[in-house]
């Protein structure tokens, strides 16, 4: 099967939605974070200079994704830095993920929105016979 | 919004009766026009809400409604904790005790127009530069805990004011009952961060004119005149506020089978107010409201030290501070009877009429001043709270003119356009970014003056004077 991972936004109002598609279900959680980070600034300026580890249990496949979404914006907002890779790793109820990105620079990064946290708003995580999705509400 | 099912009370009031399991009506403060405006998924929000345990009154939506996640923007509801009331972190939403100050300068606006363009530029050279749009301040460990403890007051006594300026401010500047002790290490890293910063979205800074006098007593009130020079600092919790309402919201969806709410609910994932989760929560919201108050007045600071090289005199002046997105427990006369409730304030201020005791001195015989401001370019509107407004909308008022169009609509619109419009501000823009401004312009958000006269003809607040935008700084 021909497939490209990618995401997409959806509008709902004030907030920004973001789906991510990929074969896997680790492969469309990392397609929403690229989707979260297109929010934030355009991302094709963002390099891979430092890396980080995540790690994250849960049962829940929405509550989940919301988590993942909320520490990538965690350590950004915390580090001060932009995102721009992710390999996730899911393994029964565990998350693990290696990122990357860089210090965030004004000079060169064009910041784009101030997203606040990923809710559990509409969250979803399904298969849906071809592809695996990755939906989730990005408040302002 | 499909008007079939409320019944229009009023010139600018709808109501829709509860139908189980609603326990309460939904009331919109709106003319025809708004009304039509409201995304039908705003009612639905609505009806949601007021399922909700131990709501009392109504779920009202104010002339600003617009959706969001679990409660729109211009929502509020009340719960009594002793039926059972709950606590909902979507009804504050990401940015605790985000606001509005007013500062009035003691300047005429043609006096500073020569003066402006570097004024403008030294604002946005002391507020946008640094790591990711600020970072201007950086506290240590016991500072940062003292902060979110004292809010204000202790910024005050940091240096980072006058204590004159504590008259002018809700409850004193100080949010009750905080302490930093139950914060989550993420919440304090955020803060460590992000402190001192405006922020990126509606967070901004404006340097206004008083362009139209509608009222003079009450300008006079509050010390303005007509042609004279403000400026509004529009910024929140930054990244505490935002993490303490995800950690709540993470830990009642988890435990949300415990309290009857079913998975899909858990956006508006809540917990009965005497909870030990919702008692965390309160006290971790007190703190981010704390961090708010006293990221304005650190904000304020700033503008003083800028504003004291062009503007020589006096300092700049608090005129008044209002928070929006919060939650506090008030007493409110309800159903015969004074009852306290906590009131979760979404998108919406809070609204107390001249003569309410819990009124800043200063303002004890004018009613709260607020601000509704449209987006980039729109001419806001001071004015303040209206006699009896406390009985119309749980002491309510919007806190803004409230969105028109989605914000990601908004990336997708025609971008010569959009940057033509921010263009036309010339010269008074400073931004680091115009793309990020393409959902904060004008013709994104409703007309602030159809928001104001419906706000006004439902008896919630009445308009002193109309401003005129001179220059705007934003991230």
């Amino acid at each position: 099967m021909s497939f490209d991972p990618h995401w997409e936004h959806f509008d709902r109002g004030t907030d920004v939605g973001v789906r991510g598609f990929g074969l896997s279900q680790a492969t469309a959680f990392e397609q929403a974070a690229h989707g979260l980070v297109a929010v934030l600034a355009d991302p094709s300026g963002v390099r891979v200079v430092q890396w980080l580890d995540i790690r994250l249990t849960g049962d829940d496949p929405q509550l989940l994704l919301a988590d993942w979404l909320n520490a990538l914006l965690t350590e950004m907002s915390a580090q001060r830095m932009l995102l721009c890779h992710f390999h996730v790793t899911l393994l029964g109820n565990q998350l693990s993920a290696r990122v990357a990105g860089e210090p965030a620079a004004l000079d060169r990064h064009r910041l784009r929105g101030d997203v606040r946290a990923a809710s559990h708003a509409e969250a979803l995580v399904t298969f849906d016979g071809e592809r695996w999705i990755a939906q989730a509400v990005l408040g302002f | 919004m499909h008007p079939h099912d409320f019944h229009r009370t009023g010139a600018f009031r709808w109501s829709r009766a509860p139908r189980p399991p609603e326990r309460v009506p939904v009331v919109v403060h709106a003319g025809p026009r708004l009304f039509d405006l409201m995304e039908p998924a705003v009612r639905h929000q609505a009806q949601r809400i007021s399922t909700l345990p131990g709501i009392v009154d109504a779920v009202h939506l104010l002339p600003n409604a617009s959706r969001s996640q679990g409660f729109p923007i211009g929502c509020v509801a009340a719960f009594d904790a002793a039926k059972g009331g709950v606590r909902v972190p979507a009804g504050v939403g990401f940015d605790p005790w985000a606001g509005i100050r007013l500062l009035s300068a003691p300047m005429q606006a043609s006096d500073l127009a020569p003066r402006l363009s570097a004024f403008v530029d030294a604002l946005a050279d002391r507020l946008l530069k640094g790591p990711a749009g600020g970072g201007a301040i950086e506290l240590g460990n016991t500072a940062i805990r003292d902060m979110l403890a004292g809010g204000v007051p202790w910024a005050v006594e940091y240096g980072w004011g006058e204590p004159e300026d504590l008259l002018a401010l809700e409850d004193r500047g100080r949010v009750e009952g905080a302490s930093s002790e139950m914060l989550s290490v993420d919440a304090l890293r955020r803060q460590r961060a992000e402190f001192g910063t405006l922020g990126g979205g509606e967070h901004g800074l404006e340097v206004l004119e008083v362009a139209t006098v509608v009222d003079a007593d009450a300008c006079a009130q509050l010390g303005l005149v007509q042609g004279g020079v403000l400026v509004a600092i529009d910024a929140g919790s930054r990244g505490l506020g935002s993490q303490v309402v995800v950690d709540a919201l993470r830990g009642m969806a988890s435990g949300a089978a415990a309290y009857g709410l079913a998975p899909t609910e858990r956006d508006l994932a809540c917990a009965p107010a005497s909870s030990e989760p919702a008692l965390r929560w309160s006290v971790n919201l007190a703190a981010a409201g704390n961090a708010a108050l006293s990221n304005r007045q650190a904000l304020t600071h700033l503008v003083r030290q800028v504003a004291a090289r062009f503007m020589p005199g006096a300092p700049l002046r608090v005129v008044f501070d209002a928070s929006r997105d919060t939650c506090r427990r008030e007493a409110l006369e309800l159903e015969g009877g004074s009852r306290q409730v906590d009131v979760h304030r979404r998108g919406a201020v809070r609204l107390l009429g001249p003569g309410n005791p819990a009124l800043p001195r200063a303002f004890a015989d004018l009613g709260q001043p607020l601000l509704i401001r449209g987006g980039i370019g729109a001419w806001p509107v001071l004015a303040v709270a209206a006699q009896g407004c406390e009985a119309v909308a749980l002491a309510s008022g919007p806190a803004g003119s409230g969105r028109l169009i989605g914000r990601q609509l908004s990336w997708q619109g025609d971008a010569a356009v959009m940057a033509d419009r921010l263009r036309s501000l010339g010269p008074a823009l400073r931004c680091l970014h115009p793309e990020a401004l393409l959902p904060e312009i004008a013709e994104a958000y409703r007309s602030v003056d159809m928001v104001v006269d419906a706000a006004r003809q439902d008896q919630l607040l009445r308009p002193v004077a109309r401003l005129r935008p001179l220059a705007c700084v934003h991230v």
